[in-house]
């Protein structure tokens, strides 16, 4: 049997902005921790979201839907979610399924 | 008479002869003395008789009769045999029987002793008795170790070299039925098991030549032997433990042989029962085939708990089902067919299974008399049957699941002869408890996996259709439970002249993903009747999954092929690639995932096959197949994989393509796999004019 598939979400939260940085794998395993995580840092009053993915070493489908439905929500409930951009390979993820041009990354898109 | 003259012939007598006069000194000393006493005749004559051979604690007692007997030449020794202790010169002492005679000559009274060696007498006589003492021990003995040996539990026995039991203690006459020893000793040795049934642990049957006691006497060391004894008479049952010894006479050679008979009974029904419900449980977890899981249950049960074991499930109108019957003999499972034929399918609920199915109780018949043979058979033939199964005891107990009797566990038993009993009824409810659950939970298994299967192949074309210049071949792999319906898809169909093959990955698994998917194939079938192109058909579908509330996303690669061009589109899809002459290449452009965003665009690219060349489509179940530490399959290794086969047919690909992804995976399947392998073979000879469309119209 695979082991649990190793991922880990470091959250804190700083004058209304909570940093959930990722660590591992985000897939249809993972992805309800991170729906989670969000939903707890909303409670405690932040405004923005701000995930890290710079350490996300793997993004599955299950993993891509989520940011898509944490995007519809930020728009329909006035929160605002920013994501940091991933390394190779999770980055071919967003890029091949046009997630780059609709996810509200910030920064600016390293050098391909 | 003067002893003077006859000195010269008892010097030399056979016996030892000595004289002393009235003061105990030593007058004559014969030559039989002087070996007695390894003192000559010099050395002994003139010194004293008590400082010479008498031993120390005996000489104030010589001195003082000695003086008695030197007044008047009487004294309570004289002229009979004494037994008295003699001492050597080196204080050895030895017994002696000492005839002493006082003659009175004429300067006093002396005095002659006759002395017998008699050592040998002595020793003899220690032996007798040390013997006769012995034997009062261990008459004692014998008679303590009857007792000790009629007091056990344990039955012993002792077997003669003829097999004859020449003992028994209380025990073991009590198991054999027999009133006393001489009862015994007198009973054909065969003739004594011949009211049992007899078999081994494996259920072999033990005759009298397996016995440990018979084994030993033909000089063979047995291990214990566990036997399992039906009384034919009583039908009770015993689990005994034999373990026989020899007894060997002083020349080693095999006098008797003890059999020690152990009841353990409950401890081996015990432990049998413990067994059978873990092997039980395994069973019935091994399988979610409920039927099967059933006969194995069923064939567990015999012949260590019954010899026949049947299972029926009932429906709720009491309409029965036989699902499993066991015996460890086949031609008596052929017996048990043949009844079968004779019970009604329609229960009774008055009797039996039907009585069981009614009152969800359990039913025991410890015993079957033939008149119930009788009132139940049907016909002549029906009775001569359920005579010949010779039942014995039959007991019936409910499978039931939240208080709903779903079907009963038959126990029988018959040339055992074991009669059933209430602790039986408490076992076998304890086997049915499982049973039932296991029966319910395959059954709920069985209707999700149906629904799964059907489901599934609702999603996938039932086979894929012959495309004119080309060879195709899929894989489809679903990850997870048979009950768990993958999110992967994939189809070729003809729309006009051209034909279309679309591949995705509908995000999620189970029901939800299928009715996602299926909303994915019937929309791009009918967005293809009216616009073929591959970018137009993965519009339609992102627009129909985007009215979905539940934010359904899904990946496709739409794929348009006449003859040997091909048009394509990719909707956040693995690109499609080429293996040819230049070796393995992606082709397509990158387009926006299906249902996800609102800024969308699905670039089209187009491209021209040459015979020979091949496609594959993958979802991305193929390279997120994970290996060891955790490593994906990646699009490198399935590059490398499909070079290697470049020029094989679909098929060949496709197993060479299973079998790397098989090798390298570790661990379950994590996610779905599809693959869709197109070989162009080049264009067919006979074009058929291509009907010019009204959808075709619109589309170009």
């Amino acid at each position: 049997m695979l082991d649990a598939t190793p991922f880990e979400i470091a959250s804190e939260l700083d004058a209304g902005t909570a940093r959930l940085s990722l660590l591992g794998e985000l897939d249809l395993a993972t992805a309800p921790q991170l729906e989670q995580s969000v939903g707890e840092a909303l409670a405690q009053g932040a405004g923005e979201i701000l995930i890290d993915l710079s350490r996300l070493s793997f993004i599955d489908s299950s993993g891509l839907r989520l940011f898509i439905l944490l995007n519809d929500r930020a728009g329909t409930d006035g929160w605002r979610l920013a994501l940091t951009r991933p390394p190779e390979p999770s980055r071919a993820v967003f890029q091949i399924t046009g997630a780059e041009e609709n996810l509200p990354f910030i920064g600016e898109p390293p050098a391909a | 008479m003067d002893i003077g003259d006859a000195h010269g012939i008892l010097n030399v007598a056979q016996s030892t002869f000595i004289s002393i006069n009235g003061d105990g000194v030593i007058v004559f000393w014969n030559i039989r003395a002087e070996e007695m006493f390894g003192l000559s005749r010099e050395q002994a004559i003139g010194r004293s008789l008590a400082e010479t051979i008498i031993p120390q604690r005996y000489r104030d007692a010589h001195r003082v009769g000695l003086r008695s007997a030197a007044q008047t030449g009487e004294g309570p020794v004289f002229n009979q045999r004494l037994e008295l202790a003699a001492m050597r010169p080196d204080g050895s002492e030895f017994p002696i029987e000492i005839t002493i005679s006082a003659l009175e000559q004429k300067d006093g009274w002396t005095f002659h002793a006759f002395i017998l060696d008699i050592s040998e007498r002595h020793a003899e006589r220690a032996r007798e008795e040390q013997v006769g003492e012995l034997q009062v021990a261990l008459r004692g003995t014998e008679e303590r170790l009857a007792v000790i040996v009629n007091t056990l539990a344990e039955a012993v026995t002792i077997r003669a070299p003829d097999d004859r039991l020449i003992y028994a203690n209380r025990a073991a006459l009590d198991r054999l039925g027999m009133s006393s020893i001489e009862e015994l000793r007198e009973a054909d040795p065969a003739a004594l098991m011949a009211p049992y049934e007899t078999v081994g642990e494996d259920g072999r049957e033990i005759r009298m030549e397996d016995l440990p006691s018979v084994r030993v006497l033909r000089g063979e060391e047995p291990e214990p032997l566990m036997l399992h004894a039906v009384d034919r008479r009583t039908g009770e049952e015993q689990w005994t433990l034999l373990k026989a010894t020899a007894v060997r006479d002083a020349q080693g050679a095999i006098e008797a042989a003890v059999t020690i008979i152990e009841d353990v009974t409950t401890a081996q029904r015990t432990s049998l029962r413990a067994e059978f419900l873990a092997r039980a449980g395994q069973v019935l977890a091994s399988s979610l085939d409920y039927q099967q899981t059933l006969r194995n249950v069923a064939g567990l049960a015999v012949p260590q708990i019954a010899d026949w074991c049947g299972v029926d499930l009932f429906d709720e109108e009491g309409g029965r089902e036989p699902v499993a019957v066991a015996h460890v003999d086949p031609d008596r499972l052929e017996m048990a067919r043949q009844l079968r034929t004779y019970e009604p399918e329609q229960l009774d609920p008055e009797q039996g299974l039907g009585r069981v199915w009614r009152t969800g109780n359990p039913e025991l018949y410890s015993d079957i008399p033939d008149e119930l043979l009788v009132g139940a058979a049907v016909d002549e033939v029906h009775l001569e049957l359920l005579r010949a199964v010779g039942m014995r005891s039959v007991l019936i107990v409910p499978l039931k699941v939240r208080g709903r009797t779903i079907g009963a566990l038959t126990l029988v038993t018959a040339d055992s002869r074991r009669v059933l009993d209430a602790d039986d009824v408490e076992f076998a409810a304890q086997i049915a408890d499982r049973a039932a659950l296991a029966v319910e939970s395959a059954r709920l298994y069985r209707g999700r996996a149906e629904i799964a299967r059907t489901l599934q192949s609702s999603l996938l074309p039932e086979a894929l259709p012959e495309v004119p210049g080309w060879e195709i071949a899929a894989l489809y792999r679903p990850a997870g439970q048979e009950s768990e319906v993958g999110g992967d898809f994939y189809d070729v169909w003809q729309v006009g002249s051209d034909w279309l093959m679309m591949i995705g990955d509908v995000t999620g698994k189970g029901v939800g993903a299928a009715t996602v998917t299926s909303l994915v194939r019937h929309t791009a079938w009918a967005a293809a009747e009216f616009d073929a192109r591959p970018a137009e058909i993965l519009a339609r579908v992102d627009a129909a999954l985007k009215r979905r509330p539940s934010l359904p996303v899904c990946t496709a690669l739409s794929l348009r092929i006449s003859v040997a061009q091909g048009t394509l589109a990719c909707g956040g899809h693995p690109r499609l690639l080429h293996l040819g002459e230049g070796g393995v290449r992606e082709i397509g452009r990158h387009g926006t995932l299906l249902g996800a965003f609102p800024r969308v665009s699905w670039p089209e690219a187009t491209f021209t096959m040459n015979p020979g060349e091949t496609l594959v489509a993958i979802t991305d179940g193929v390279t997120d197949t994970v290996g060891a530490d955790n490593e994906r399959f990646g699009n490198e290794r399935l590059q490398e994989t499909l070079a290697r086969a470049r020029g094989e047919s679909p098929e060949a690909i496709r197993e060479h393509l299973l079998e790397a992804l098989q090798g390298f995976q570790v661990g379950a399947q994590a996610d779905d796999t599809a693959v869709v392998i197109m070989r162009f073979t080049g264009a067919p000879s006979e074009q058929p004019a291509p009907p010019r469309t009204f959808v075709d119209n619109l589309g170009v």
